[in-house]
């Protein structure tokens, strides 16, 4: 019986000790490998950064110099060129030095900065990185050309605003915003990838911050079959204030989008569009609970105490989140409004006592 | 006396466990090496896109998305006021804390009423989740403080704890932390944005936990990073860094997660509350409820997805004794196991996508089965030897194979952490994780898959408790 187990055990196990052998030799050497590479990788980061730093200070020092002296030497400019420019990564580090500086500096010393940047060949440079074959090399092109403020390529890069790349889509988009003054947002003509969120972020950010001289009126795209463009341009309208698209807005209430149609009602909220009113009063009982917590949000906002008779109306539906709704609504309608709701509380034999209470005290 | 059929017996069972084990080793180590392979290729996507991002777009913008921070709170009073100004300091605009004790015994209520001047307010939560009794609602007189809800109610554990904050909260997305969990400032900022990049919908964001022990923490901020001095922690920075740097990262690349943890996570509230909230019938509530969600979307044929991202945002105190370290493992154990079993009707089913063709088969077997198969071939090969049939050359070359891919993967993780965001600078730190590594497979895992068995005994015996888990605390690290 012994002699069973062993003639069989033997066998297998001697091809699987070398299967393992090798194996374990194998990982053995990987891990020393990976084990070099960590310890090699970290010397090799803090060389290049002692590199790196040496080298912007030098770089600073020559921006420095270039921007607020009145003549710089053109052997200086030549040397300079000589030895940064070169080297491609040296060249890099020129040109993130240069895009950073010029980001806080405005008038002259930026002309004098953009000049440098065209003189150095850095805006060649720039481009060619649009005809890279990665997304990310053509969105540092993109982004150092508009930040330098170079309008030359606008076009090449309005070629990028539908790539499948949504972080390229997006950096393109900025930058026309940037660099096309007269009509910053005259891609949205051309856009057929949806706008998400977080570029209709970026893309207001930067209309602030570049304070655009021109700005479109936005109820141009109100029309656009792309719903989150039209969404988009619901905030733009609500943050610039554009009263005069209430009533393209007031048409949005019947769009087949459920999420255009709350946005609509937002922006009619922070319009504070008063014809609204009665609109959405009367779509209020074909809407979903959440356009009707909209609904009951912007009554308030822009129909004073006209809608008193409604909140409480909508007070009886049996439907806890609107009844609550309703009631803040009728706190926030005037004194009448509060008082009504204050008669609630005060009824202990009434069935929204304590709801009533609720809108009453949580001060959102 | 064994007989010969009795011998064949034992002989052939030996082979074909040999065989088993060996495929199984060398089916969980491909795994590792897939999964590995596919974060790292993430990890440098996520690094790509993410040199374009500027956090502040985020903090700046009226538009950006409305956030409740919920953190269940039970016996918290050693450091929950530190812990809440913490959260109240959040870099954030459109956000509010809402803090749920869990009927403390301690006095963590009276605390916190008295240093953020609270109130009880006359609030009716909106019931969309069945949960025990709300007994009262405070907010603060100060305006400083408005961001904050601090909700007392009675005892029901975490899950229940949670579904009250779900209740209460205002806001679309719901962050779920534990409470003495330390959050970098830019957390939330971090966590939203996943859910305003995505065509697909994204239901839930999940992000990488730390292990704070040996940190100095200064006013609920984590000030100065550091390798944890004792053995256990430092073992479970290496779990962690495996764990979420190599799993979590890749299978959110192919959107097959399963589990965001309840350290921190955000979730659309919308879509919780559809599917339930968090169920109180199991320990591992954070993975049931993803799973549930999930389930049901797919279920409704809605496109889903589930993001993570590899910045680390928030740092946890790892149990540091054996004892709790094994409460904590049983605990994992059961909720995997309950999840799993829950949810076995999507397991190979090909309705639910890769959910149901790789995430979930892949669970069963490398992380609820992994211990016990560990643990029956070990009570095999004793076997084996008492009998004296052990062949002692194919156990050590079995035992230097798994030994050295274990250090392997370990070292492996340890580059991730390296090229990514680097917390521990000094290289002793990384000496001092790479011996780690290296002393882990003979002192720690024998115990962490102890407790695994334990916690499937457990789980057929029905046992559901949580296990007191005590904690040293942050305290006394403040400067």
């Amino acid at each position: 019986m012994q002699e069973t187990i062993l003639n069989i055990l033997p066998t297998v196990n001697n091809q699987l000790v070398w299967f393992n052998l090798y194996l374990t030799v194998g990982f053995i050497g990987v891990t020393l490998g990976l084990f070099a590479f960590i310890l090699l990788s970290r010397l090799r980061d803090g060389f290049r950064f002692a590199h790196r730093r040496r080298i912007e200070k030098d770089i600073q020092s020559f921006l420095t110099s270039y921007i607020f002296e009145d003549h710089t030497d053109e052997e200086d400019l030549t040397a300079f060129s000589r030895q940064y420019i070169q080297n491609r990564a040296h060249r890099q580090i020129v040109l993130e030095n240069i895009v950073s500086l010029h980001k806080n500096l405005i008038g002259e010393s930026a002309d004098k900065l953009r000049h440098l940047y065209q003189l150095l060949g850095l805006q060649q440079y720039c481009k060619q990185k649009l005809y890279s074959g990665s997304w990310h090399k053509i969105a540092k092109g993109i982004s150092e050309l508009a930040n330098m403020g170079i309008h030359k390529y606008s076009e090449l890069i309005r070629t990028f605003i539908n790539h499948p790349h949504p972080t390229l889509r997006s950096e393109a988009q900025v930058a026309l915003l940037k660099l096309k003054s007269d009509a910053p947002f005259s891609f949205l003509d051309d856009l057929k990838e949806p706008l998400l969120d977080w570029q209709q972020l970026q893309l207001a950010r930067a209309a602030h911050k570049s304070q655009l001289l021109s700005i479109p009126n936005f109820e141009r795209w109100l029309g656009s079959e792309e719903e989150s463009i039209v969404i988009f341009c619901l905030r733009m309208i609500s943050s610039y204030g554009q009263h005069n698209a209430a009533n393209a807005i007031l048409a949005l209430l019947q769009h087949p989008s459920v999420k255009v149609r709350e946005e609509a009602i937002i922006t009619l909220r922070q319009l504070e569009t008063f014809d609204a009113v009665p609109i959405l009063t009367s779509m209020f009982a074909k809407e979903s609970t959440n356009i009707q917590l909209e609904i009951l949000k912007a009554l308030p906002a822009i129909g004073d105490h006209q809608s008193i008779p409604f909140f409480e109306q909508v007070m009886s539906i049996e439907n806890r989140r609107l009844q609550l709704a309703a009631a803040r609504a009728l706190c926030q309608s005037g004194q009448e409004g509060k008082n009504k709701v204050l008669a609630i509380k005060n009824d202990p034999e009434h069935a929204l006592q304590q709801l009533a209470a609720t809108a009453l005290s949580y001060q959102v | 006396m064994i007989t010969e059929t009795m011998g064949q017996y034992i002989s052939y069972t030996a082979v074909f466990f040999n065989h088993l084990v060996l495929v199984y080793a060398l089916g969980i180590s491909a795994s590792y090496v897939v999964l590995a392979i596919m974060s790292a290729r993430a990890m440098k996507q996520y690094k790509e896109r993410n040199s374009f991002v500027d956090y502040r777009t985020i903090l700046a913008s009226q538009f950006s998305p409305s956030v409740s921070l919920i953190a269940p709170a039970y016996n918290e009073s050693m450091t929950i006021v530190d812990n809440v100004r913490s959260l109240l300091a959040l870099h954030y605009n459109n956000y509010e804390v809402i803090i749920v004790n869990d009927g403390s015994k301690d006095n963590t209520l009276a605390l916190l009423i008295d240093a953020y001047k609270l109130e009880k307010i006359d609030l009716l939560p909106d019931n969309q989740i069945k949960t025990k009794q709300v007994r009262g609602i405070y907010k603060a007189k100060n305006p400083a403080y408005h961001k904050l809800v601090v909700v007392d109610k009675e005892n029901g554990g975490k899950a229940d704890a949670l579904n009250v904050g779900i209740n209460v909260s205002l806001n679309k997305l719901i962050a779920c932390i534990d409470v003495d969990c330390v959050l970098e400032s830019d957390s939330l900022l971090k966590l939203v944005k996943p859910f305003m990049e995505e065509k697909t919908p994204v239901i839930a964001t999940g992000g990488v936990i730390r292990i704070a022990n040996s940190c100095v923490v200064e006013d609920g901020r984590l000030v100065k990073v550091d390798v944890p001095d004792k053995f256990i922690p430092r073992v479970q920075v290496l779990e962690y860094f495996r764990a979420f740097l190599m799993g979590r990262m890749a299978w959110a690349h192919v959107n097959g997660l399963l589990l965001i943890s309840g350290a921190f996570g955000m979730f659309d509230k919308a879509t919780v509350i559809k599917a339930g909230g968090y169920n109180h019938n199991t320990v591992g509530e954070d993975m049931e409820l993803l799973v549930r969600m999930r389930r049901m979307l797919y279920e409704e044929k809605k496109p889903c997805k589930v993001a993570f991202i590899p910045d680390p945002l928030c740092w946890t105190e790892a149990p540091q004794t054996w004892d709790i370290l094994k409460k904590q493992r049983n605990r994992w154990t059961r909720g995997t196991a309950e999840t799993l079993l829950l949810h076995r009707k999507m397991i190979l089913n090909k309705r639910y996508g890769i959910l149901g063709l790789v995430s979930l088969p892949m669970w069963v077997l490398f992380e609820w089965l992994a211990p016990l198969i560990e643990f029956l071939g070990l009570v095999f090969f004793c076997v084996l030897a008492i009998l004296g049939y052990a062949n002692w050359l194919y156990f050590f070359s079995f035992l230097g194979l798994v030994y050295s891919f274990a250090i392997m993967v370990s070292v492996f993780a340890i580059l991730f952490e390296e090229r990514s965001y680097q917390q521990y600078k000094r290289p002793g730190h990384m000496l001092k994780l790479v011996l780690t590594a290296l002393l882990e497979p003979f002192l720690y895992h024998p115990i962490t898959v102890w407790a695994a068995v334990k916690g499937n005994y457990d789980l057929i015996t029905g046992k559901k408790s949580w296990g007191e888990m005590t904690r040293a605390g942050f305290a006394q690290k403040k400067s």
